[in-house]
Protein backbone atom coordinates (compact mmCIF):
# COMPACT_ATOMS: atom_id res chain seq x y z
CA UNK A 1 0.00 0.00 0.00
CA UNK A 2 1.06 4.01 -0.38
CA UNK A 3 2.06 5.56 2.61
CA UNK A 4 1.28 9.45 2.98
CA UNK A 5 5.01 10.05 2.66
CA UNK A 6 5.25 8.58 -0.52
CA UNK A 7 1.92 10.64 -1.79
CA UNK A 8 3.40 13.48 -1.10
CA UNK A 9 6.59 12.49 -2.78
CA UNK A 10 4.88 11.44 -5.63
CA UNK A 11 2.77 14.95 -6.07
CA UNK A 12 6.54 17.39 -5.40
CA UNK A 13 8.48 14.89 -7.62
CA UNK A 14 9.34 16.40 -10.62
CA UNK A 15 11.50 14.93 -13.28
CA UNK A 16 13.40 17.91 -14.38
CA UNK A 17 15.16 18.53 -10.77
CA UNK A 18 16.51 15.07 -11.53
CA UNK A 19 20.45 15.57 -11.37
CA UNK A 20 20.95 13.82 -15.11
CA UNK A 21 18.36 15.39 -16.77
CA UNK A 22 19.27 18.50 -19.28
CA UNK A 23 18.33 21.84 -18.98
CA UNK A 24 18.67 25.16 -20.77
CA UNK A 25 17.34 22.78 -24.31
CA UNK A 26 15.23 25.02 -26.53
CA UNK A 27 11.65 24.59 -25.54
CA UNK A 28 10.95 22.17 -28.54
CA UNK A 29 13.09 19.47 -27.47
CA UNK A 30 12.82 20.26 -23.69
CA UNK A 31 9.12 19.22 -24.09
CA UNK A 32 7.96 16.00 -24.85
CA UNK A 33 4.12 16.42 -25.51
CA UNK A 34 2.76 15.46 -28.89
CA UNK A 35 -1.09 16.50 -29.61
CA UNK A 36 -2.77 15.58 -32.30
CA UNK A 37 -5.52 17.64 -34.05
CA UNK A 38 -9.00 15.13 -33.90
CA UNK A 39 -9.21 14.90 -37.28
CA UNK A 40 -12.36 13.05 -38.15
CA UNK A 41 -10.65 12.05 -41.52
CA UNK A 42 -7.32 10.83 -40.19
CA UNK A 43 -8.51 10.35 -36.58
CA UNK A 44 -7.40 6.77 -35.26
CA UNK A 45 -8.91 5.55 -32.61
CA UNK A 46 -5.80 3.98 -31.06
CA UNK A 47 -4.30 7.25 -31.29
CA UNK A 48 -3.38 8.92 -28.18
CA UNK A 49 -1.22 11.72 -26.99
CA UNK A 50 1.24 10.98 -24.79
CA UNK A 51 1.64 12.44 -21.56
CA UNK A 52 5.04 13.86 -21.35
CA UNK A 53 6.50 14.92 -18.02
CA UNK A 54 3.48 16.91 -17.68
CA UNK A 55 2.43 13.64 -15.53
CA UNK A 56 2.60 13.47 -11.67
CA UNK A 57 2.29 10.89 -9.97
CA UNK A 58 0.12 12.38 -7.20
CA UNK A 59 -2.14 13.17 -9.73
CA UNK A 60 -2.29 9.80 -10.97
CA UNK A 61 -3.09 8.14 -7.69
CA UNK A 62 -5.91 10.73 -7.56
CA UNK A 63 -7.00 10.59 -11.36
CA UNK A 64 -6.84 6.84 -11.72
CA UNK A 65 -10.29 4.53 -11.68
CA UNK A 66 -11.32 1.21 -13.18
CA UNK A 67 -15.04 0.41 -13.33
CA UNK A 68 -15.50 -3.23 -14.12
CA UNK A 69 -18.51 -3.43 -16.05
CA UNK A 70 -19.12 -7.25 -16.02
CA UNK A 71 -17.66 -10.43 -15.60
CA UNK A 72 -17.90 -13.49 -15.54
CA UNK A 73 -15.88 -16.93 -15.29
CA UNK A 74 -14.81 -16.67 -18.89
CA UNK A 75 -14.87 -13.12 -19.67
CA UNK A 76 -14.63 -9.31 -18.48
CA UNK A 77 -14.79 -6.27 -19.36
CA UNK A 78 -13.90 -3.02 -17.12
CA UNK A 79 -12.64 0.38 -17.58
CA UNK A 80 -9.41 1.64 -16.92
CA UNK A 81 -9.81 6.29 -16.77
CA UNK A 82 -6.57 7.99 -16.01
CA UNK A 83 -3.93 5.58 -17.01
CA UNK A 84 -1.18 6.45 -20.38
CA UNK A 85 -1.34 3.86 -23.29
CA UNK A 86 1.96 2.52 -22.33
CA UNK A 87 0.13 0.55 -18.95
CA UNK A 88 -2.87 -0.41 -21.15
CA UNK A 89 -0.43 -1.78 -23.79
CA UNK A 90 1.71 -3.56 -21.48
CA UNK A 91 -0.76 -5.10 -19.47
CA UNK A 92 -2.32 -6.42 -22.81
CA UNK A 93 0.95 -7.97 -23.89
CA UNK A 94 1.44 -9.22 -20.55
CA UNK A 95 -1.75 -10.95 -20.60
CA UNK A 96 -1.47 -12.35 -24.15
CA UNK A 97 2.40 -13.31 -23.73
CA UNK A 98 3.90 -13.69 -20.09
CA UNK A 99 1.45 -15.27 -18.39
CA UNK A 100 1.93 -18.57 -16.75
CA UNK A 101 -0.16 -21.42 -18.04
CA UNK A 102 -0.34 -25.36 -17.93
CA UNK A 103 -0.23 -26.75 -21.34
CA UNK A 104 0.79 -30.27 -22.81
CA UNK A 105 3.95 -30.44 -24.16
CA UNK A 106 5.47 -34.16 -24.59
CA UNK A 107 2.71 -36.49 -25.54
CA UNK A 108 4.01 -40.50 -25.57
CA UNK A 109 1.95 -42.65 -28.14
CA UNK A 110 1.73 -45.96 -27.61
CA UNK A 111 -0.39 -46.80 -30.14
CA UNK A 112 -2.04 -44.39 -32.86
CA UNK A 113 -3.93 -45.90 -35.83
CA UNK A 114 -6.39 -43.25 -36.49
CA UNK A 115 -6.31 -40.71 -39.51
CA UNK A 116 -5.00 -38.43 -37.54
CA UNK A 117 -0.87 -38.49 -37.97
CA UNK A 118 1.15 -38.90 -34.38
CA UNK A 119 2.34 -35.15 -34.75
CA UNK A 120 -0.70 -33.65 -35.64
CA UNK A 121 -2.20 -35.32 -32.74
CA UNK A 122 0.61 -33.89 -30.60
CA UNK A 123 0.10 -30.73 -31.89
CA UNK A 124 -4.11 -30.54 -31.20
CA UNK A 125 -3.46 -31.98 -27.77
CA UNK A 126 -1.10 -29.07 -27.10
CA UNK A 127 -3.38 -26.14 -27.50
CA UNK A 128 -6.19 -28.13 -25.52
CA UNK A 129 -6.50 -25.38 -22.38
CA UNK A 130 -6.02 -26.81 -19.39
CA UNK A 131 -7.84 -25.97 -16.34
CA UNK A 132 -5.18 -25.85 -13.35
CA UNK A 133 -4.26 -23.06 -11.59
CA UNK A 134 -0.13 -22.76 -12.95
CA UNK A 135 0.49 -20.53 -9.15
CA UNK A 136 0.74 -24.22 -7.78
CA UNK A 137 3.20 -25.60 -10.28
CA UNK A 138 7.03 -25.00 -11.07
CA UNK A 139 8.31 -24.64 -14.50
CA UNK A 140 10.22 -28.07 -15.44
CA UNK A 141 13.54 -27.04 -16.92
CA UNK A 142 15.71 -29.13 -19.21
CA UNK A 143 17.53 -30.98 -16.05
CA UNK A 144 14.66 -31.37 -13.63
CA UNK A 145 13.21 -34.76 -13.36
CA UNK A 146 9.25 -34.40 -14.19
CA UNK A 147 7.91 -34.87 -10.52
CA UNK A 148 4.17 -33.60 -9.04
CA UNK A 149 5.30 -30.43 -8.58
CA UNK A 150 6.25 -29.69 -12.47
CA UNK A 151 4.12 -31.99 -14.86
CA UNK A 152 0.84 -33.18 -14.94
CA UNK A 153 -0.37 -36.55 -16.51
CA UNK A 154 -2.98 -37.11 -18.77
CA UNK A 155 -4.04 -40.74 -20.81
CA UNK A 156 -6.26 -40.83 -23.50
CA UNK A 157 -7.00 -44.31 -24.72
CA UNK A 158 -10.22 -44.45 -27.06
CA UNK A 159 -10.86 -47.23 -29.23
CA UNK A 160 -13.75 -47.27 -31.77
CA UNK A 161 -15.58 -50.90 -31.28
CA UNK A 162 -16.01 -52.95 -34.93
CA UNK A 163 -19.11 -52.80 -34.96
CA UNK A 164 -19.65 -49.40 -34.45
CA UNK A 165 -20.47 -46.03 -36.10
CA UNK A 166 -17.60 -43.63 -36.50
CA UNK A 167 -16.78 -42.32 -33.21
CA UNK A 168 -15.55 -38.97 -31.65
CA UNK A 169 -12.69 -38.57 -29.12
CA UNK A 170 -13.54 -35.54 -27.29
CA UNK A 171 -11.58 -33.84 -24.31
CA UNK A 172 -13.59 -35.79 -21.46
CA UNK A 173 -12.00 -38.66 -22.96
CA UNK A 174 -8.55 -37.04 -21.01
CA UNK A 175 -8.26 -38.70 -17.46
CA UNK A 176 -5.98 -37.17 -15.55
CA UNK A 177 -3.29 -39.33 -13.53
CA UNK A 178 -2.53 -38.26 -10.17
CA UNK A 179 0.50 -40.55 -9.31
CA UNK A 180 2.28 -39.77 -12.73
CA UNK A 181 2.89 -41.70 -15.90
CA UNK A 182 1.94 -45.34 -16.62
CA UNK A 183 3.87 -46.29 -19.26
CA UNK A 184 7.01 -47.69 -18.47
CA UNK A 185 10.09 -46.97 -20.00
CA UNK A 186 11.84 -49.95 -22.14
CA UNK A 187 14.96 -50.21 -20.17
CA UNK A 188 17.65 -52.48 -21.79
CA UNK A 189 18.41 -54.52 -18.56
CA UNK A 190 15.90 -56.56 -17.40
CA UNK A 191 16.89 -56.43 -13.52
CA UNK A 192 16.18 -52.88 -12.90
CA UNK A 193 13.33 -52.26 -11.60
CA UNK A 194 10.69 -50.26 -14.11
CA UNK A 195 11.04 -46.89 -14.56
CA UNK A 196 7.88 -44.86 -16.07
CA UNK A 197 8.28 -41.63 -17.64
CA UNK A 198 7.90 -39.36 -14.49
CA UNK A 199 8.84 -39.69 -10.84
CA UNK A 200 6.06 -38.84 -8.84
CA UNK A 201 7.05 -39.17 -4.44
CA UNK A 202 3.50 -38.41 -4.06
CA UNK A 203 0.26 -38.70 -5.73
CA UNK A 204 -1.33 -34.76 -7.10
CA UNK A 205 -4.38 -36.63 -5.40
CA UNK A 206 -2.98 -36.02 -1.77
CA UNK A 207 -2.71 -31.81 -2.60
CA UNK A 208 -5.34 -29.60 -1.01
CA UNK A 209 -5.73 -27.97 -4.24
CA UNK A 210 -6.70 -31.12 -6.20
CA UNK A 211 -8.16 -33.20 -3.31
CA UNK A 212 -11.86 -33.18 -4.35
CA UNK A 213 -10.84 -31.95 -7.73
CA UNK A 214 -9.98 -33.47 -10.46
CA UNK A 215 -7.78 -31.58 -13.09
CA UNK A 216 -9.29 -31.46 -16.56
CA UNK A 217 -9.08 -30.02 -19.46
CA UNK A 218 -10.98 -26.20 -19.57
CA UNK A 219 -13.67 -27.52 -21.48
CA UNK A 220 -14.78 -31.00 -22.29
CA UNK A 221 -16.39 -31.09 -25.73
CA UNK A 222 -13.16 -30.37 -27.38
CA UNK A 223 -13.05 -32.69 -30.73
CA UNK A 224 -9.46 -34.54 -30.68
CA UNK A 225 -10.03 -36.30 -33.28
CA UNK A 226 -12.36 -39.36 -34.66
CA UNK A 227 -12.13 -42.68 -35.45
CA UNK A 228 -13.38 -45.17 -37.33
CA UNK A 229 -14.48 -48.82 -36.40
CA UNK A 230 -11.18 -50.83 -35.32
CA UNK A 231 -8.81 -47.53 -35.13
CA UNK A 232 -7.71 -46.71 -31.70
CA UNK A 233 -5.48 -43.93 -30.15
CA UNK A 234 -3.34 -44.86 -27.01
CA UNK A 235 -1.26 -41.93 -25.48
CA UNK A 236 -0.26 -40.51 -22.24
CA UNK A 237 0.55 -36.35 -22.22
CA UNK A 238 2.54 -34.38 -19.79
CA UNK A 239 1.48 -30.96 -19.41
CA UNK A 240 3.77 -28.08 -18.09
CA UNK A 241 4.41 -24.88 -17.36
CA UNK A 242 4.92 -22.02 -19.71
CA UNK A 243 4.72 -18.69 -21.23
CA UNK A 244 2.56 -17.30 -23.98
CA UNK A 245 6.24 -16.07 -25.44
CA UNK A 246 7.25 -19.92 -26.32
CA UNK A 247 4.49 -20.83 -27.84
CA UNK A 248 0.66 -19.70 -28.43
CA UNK A 249 -0.67 -22.53 -26.33
CA UNK A 250 0.54 -20.86 -23.22
CA UNK A 251 -1.43 -18.18 -23.30
CA UNK A 252 -4.11 -17.78 -21.12
CA UNK A 253 -6.44 -15.54 -22.79
CA UNK A 254 -8.53 -16.14 -25.74
CA UNK A 255 -7.40 -12.97 -26.63
CA UNK A 256 -7.03 -9.44 -24.79
CA UNK A 257 -7.67 -6.19 -26.17
CA UNK A 258 -8.60 -2.49 -25.48
CA UNK A 259 -10.12 0.31 -27.15
CA UNK A 260 -10.13 3.43 -26.47
CA UNK A 261 -13.66 5.14 -25.60
CA UNK A 262 -14.97 6.93 -28.36
CA UNK A 263 -15.32 10.56 -27.89
CA UNK A 264 -18.35 11.99 -30.24
CA UNK A 265 -19.15 15.56 -30.48
CA UNK A 266 -21.62 17.22 -32.49
CA UNK A 267 -20.15 20.33 -34.01
CA UNK A 268 -23.45 22.39 -34.58
CA UNK A 269 -26.92 21.57 -34.61
CA UNK A 270 -27.90 18.47 -36.66
CA UNK A 271 -32.25 19.05 -36.96
CA UNK A 272 -34.30 17.61 -38.49
CA UNK A 273 -33.62 15.46 -42.15
CA UNK A 274 -30.53 15.52 -41.30
CA UNK A 275 -30.77 14.49 -37.87
CA UNK A 276 -32.96 11.81 -39.35
CA UNK A 277 -29.45 10.79 -41.65
CA UNK A 278 -27.12 10.64 -38.88
CA UNK A 279 -29.57 8.23 -36.93
CA UNK A 280 -29.64 5.80 -39.69
CA UNK A 281 -25.60 5.79 -40.39
CA UNK A 282 -25.31 5.20 -36.86
CA UNK A 283 -28.43 4.44 -34.89
CA UNK A 284 -26.39 2.69 -31.83
CA UNK A 285 -24.80 5.88 -31.19
CA UNK A 286 -27.15 9.01 -31.78
CA UNK A 287 -30.74 9.56 -30.87
CA UNK A 288 -33.50 11.76 -32.13
CA UNK A 289 -34.82 14.62 -29.22
CA UNK A 290 -38.47 16.02 -30.26
CA UNK A 291 -37.82 19.41 -28.96
CA UNK A 292 -41.53 20.11 -29.74
CA UNK A 293 -43.29 22.33 -32.50
CA UNK A 294 -42.49 18.94 -34.70
CA UNK A 295 -39.01 20.09 -35.00
CA UNK A 296 -36.60 17.38 -33.80
CA UNK A 297 -32.68 17.09 -33.31
CA UNK A 298 -29.75 14.38 -32.70
CA UNK A 299 -28.29 13.99 -29.60
CA UNK A 300 -25.03 11.79 -28.65
CA UNK A 301 -26.48 8.67 -26.61
CA UNK A 302 -24.08 6.38 -26.16
CA UNK A 303 -20.88 7.43 -27.28
CA UNK A 304 -19.88 4.37 -25.73
CA UNK A 305 -21.24 1.68 -28.26
CA UNK A 306 -19.43 3.38 -31.33
CA UNK A 307 -17.34 1.41 -33.46
CA UNK A 308 -15.30 4.27 -35.00
CA UNK A 309 -17.14 3.30 -38.11
CA UNK A 310 -17.05 6.95 -39.69
CA UNK A 311 -19.99 6.48 -42.07
CA UNK A 312 -20.95 9.67 -41.73
CA UNK A 313 -18.11 11.21 -43.48
CA UNK A 314 -19.93 9.78 -46.79
CA UNK A 315 -22.56 12.51 -46.14
CA UNK A 316 -21.24 15.96 -47.31
CA UNK A 317 -23.09 17.66 -44.84
CA UNK A 318 -22.75 15.71 -41.69
CA UNK A 319 -18.94 15.54 -42.33
CA UNK A 320 -19.07 19.03 -40.86
CA UNK A 321 -20.87 18.60 -38.22
CA UNK A 322 -19.77 15.24 -36.39
CA UNK A 323 -16.32 15.41 -34.47
CA UNK A 324 -14.49 11.77 -33.82
CA UNK A 325 -12.06 11.34 -31.67
CA UNK A 326 -10.94 9.07 -28.29
CA UNK A 327 -10.96 10.13 -24.80
CA UNK A 328 -8.11 10.63 -23.75
CA UNK A 329 -6.41 7.90 -20.91
CA UNK A 330 -9.72 6.35 -20.79
CA UNK A 331 -9.29 2.53 -21.96
CA UNK A 332 -12.02 -0.10 -22.27
CA UNK A 333 -10.28 -3.74 -21.56
CA UNK A 334 -11.67 -6.71 -22.34
CA UNK A 335 -10.13 -10.06 -21.30
CA UNK A 336 -10.97 -13.50 -22.48
CA UNK A 337 -9.79 -16.09 -20.29
CA UNK A 338 -9.41 -19.83 -21.51
CA UNK A 339 -10.34 -21.51 -18.24
CA UNK A 340 -7.22 -21.49 -16.57
CA UNK A 341 -7.62 -18.78 -13.99
CA UNK A 342 -10.55 -16.48 -14.15
CA UNK A 343 -10.32 -12.92 -15.74
CA UNK A 344 -9.75 -10.86 -12.99
CA UNK A 345 -7.27 -12.97 -11.04
CA UNK A 346 -5.47 -12.50 -14.64
CA UNK A 347 -5.18 -9.31 -14.78
CA UNK A 348 -4.03 -8.96 -11.20
CA UNK A 349 -0.89 -11.26 -11.95
CA UNK A 350 -0.19 -9.37 -15.03
CA UNK A 351 0.07 -6.40 -12.60
CA UNK A 352 2.23 -8.09 -10.52
CA UNK A 353 4.76 -9.33 -13.25
CA UNK A 354 4.96 -5.78 -14.52
CA UNK A 355 5.53 -4.27 -10.87
CA UNK A 356 8.35 -7.10 -10.97
CA UNK A 357 10.06 -5.60 -14.03
CA UNK A 358 9.89 -2.41 -12.82
CA UNK A 359 11.94 -4.13 -9.58
CA UNK A 360 14.12 -5.31 -11.64
CA UNK A 361 15.19 -2.26 -13.65
CA UNK A 362 15.23 -0.45 -10.69
CA UNK A 363 17.87 -2.39 -9.02
CA UNK A 364 19.85 -2.36 -11.48
CA UNK A 365 19.90 1.19 -11.99
CA UNK B 1 17.55 -64.35 -28.66
CA UNK B 2 14.41 -65.66 -27.59
CA UNK B 3 12.14 -62.32 -28.82
CA UNK B 4 13.02 -63.64 -32.63
CA UNK B 5 12.55 -67.09 -33.59
CA UNK B 6 13.77 -68.83 -36.72
CA UNK B 7 10.06 -68.43 -38.03
CA UNK B 8 8.77 -65.16 -37.28
CA UNK B 9 5.36 -64.88 -36.37
CA UNK B 10 3.54 -61.88 -37.22
CA UNK B 11 0.00 -60.42 -37.52
CA UNK B 12 -1.23 -58.63 -40.75
CA UNK B 13 -4.21 -56.78 -41.03
CA UNK B 14 -6.56 -57.67 -44.12
CA UNK B 15 -7.05 -54.11 -46.11
CA UNK B 16 -10.91 -55.47 -46.81
CA UNK B 17 -12.06 -56.96 -43.71
CA UNK B 18 -9.65 -55.61 -41.37
CA UNK B 19 -9.40 -58.81 -39.70
CA UNK B 20 -6.38 -59.59 -38.14
CA UNK B 21 -4.25 -62.73 -39.63
CA UNK B 22 -1.84 -64.49 -37.86
CA UNK B 23 0.99 -65.81 -40.39
CA UNK B 24 4.19 -68.14 -40.44
CA UNK B 25 7.17 -68.01 -42.91
CA UNK B 26 5.72 -70.00 -45.94
CA UNK B 27 1.45 -69.17 -45.77
CA UNK B 28 -0.29 -68.16 -48.27
CA UNK B 29 -0.36 -64.50 -48.19
CA UNK B 30 -3.65 -63.67 -48.06
CA UNK B 31 -6.63 -62.64 -45.48
CA UNK B 32 -7.74 -65.97 -43.69
CA UNK B 33 -11.44 -65.03 -43.88
CA UNK B 34 -12.30 -62.90 -46.98
CA UNK B 35 -9.67 -64.23 -49.22
CA UNK B 36 -8.09 -60.45 -49.79
CA UNK B 37 -4.58 -60.53 -50.74
CA UNK B 38 -3.87 -56.99 -50.04
CA UNK B 39 -2.55 -57.37 -45.65
CA UNK B 40 -0.92 -54.47 -44.02
CA UNK B 41 1.25 -54.46 -41.33
CA UNK B 42 0.35 -53.46 -38.04
CA UNK B 43 1.26 -50.01 -36.16
CA UNK B 44 5.11 -50.78 -34.26
CA UNK B 45 4.43 -50.89 -30.57
CA UNK B 46 7.05 -48.69 -29.60
CA UNK B 47 6.33 -45.50 -27.48
CA UNK B 48 6.98 -42.29 -29.85
CA UNK B 49 7.78 -39.35 -27.75
CA UNK B 50 6.16 -36.37 -29.55
CA UNK B 51 6.55 -32.41 -28.58
CA UNK B 52 3.08 -30.64 -28.55
CA UNK B 53 4.50 -27.80 -30.51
Amino acid sequence: MVTKEEKRFAKNFNINNLPDVPNGLPPHLQQTRVVSNSNPLTANASYVPCMGDSVKLGNFYENFKVDVISLTERDMEFDMIGIDAAFANAFRRILIAELPTMAIEKVLIANNTSVIIDEVLAHRMGLIPIAADPRLFEYLSVNDEPNEKNTIVFKLHVKCPKNKPREKVLTSDLKWLPHGSELLRESGGSTSKPKTYTSFSCSQDSLPEFANNPITPSDLDILIAKLAPGQEIELEAHAVKGIGKTHAKWSPVATAWYRMHPKVCLLGEVEDELAERLVKICPNVFDIEDMGKGKKRAIVAQPRKCTMGKGFIRDDDLIELVDLGSVENHFIFNIESTGSLPPDVLFTEAVKILEAKCETVLKEL
Amino acid sequence: MESKPEEPVVTYVCGDCGQENTLKRGDVFKCKECGFRVLYKKRIRRKRLIPAN
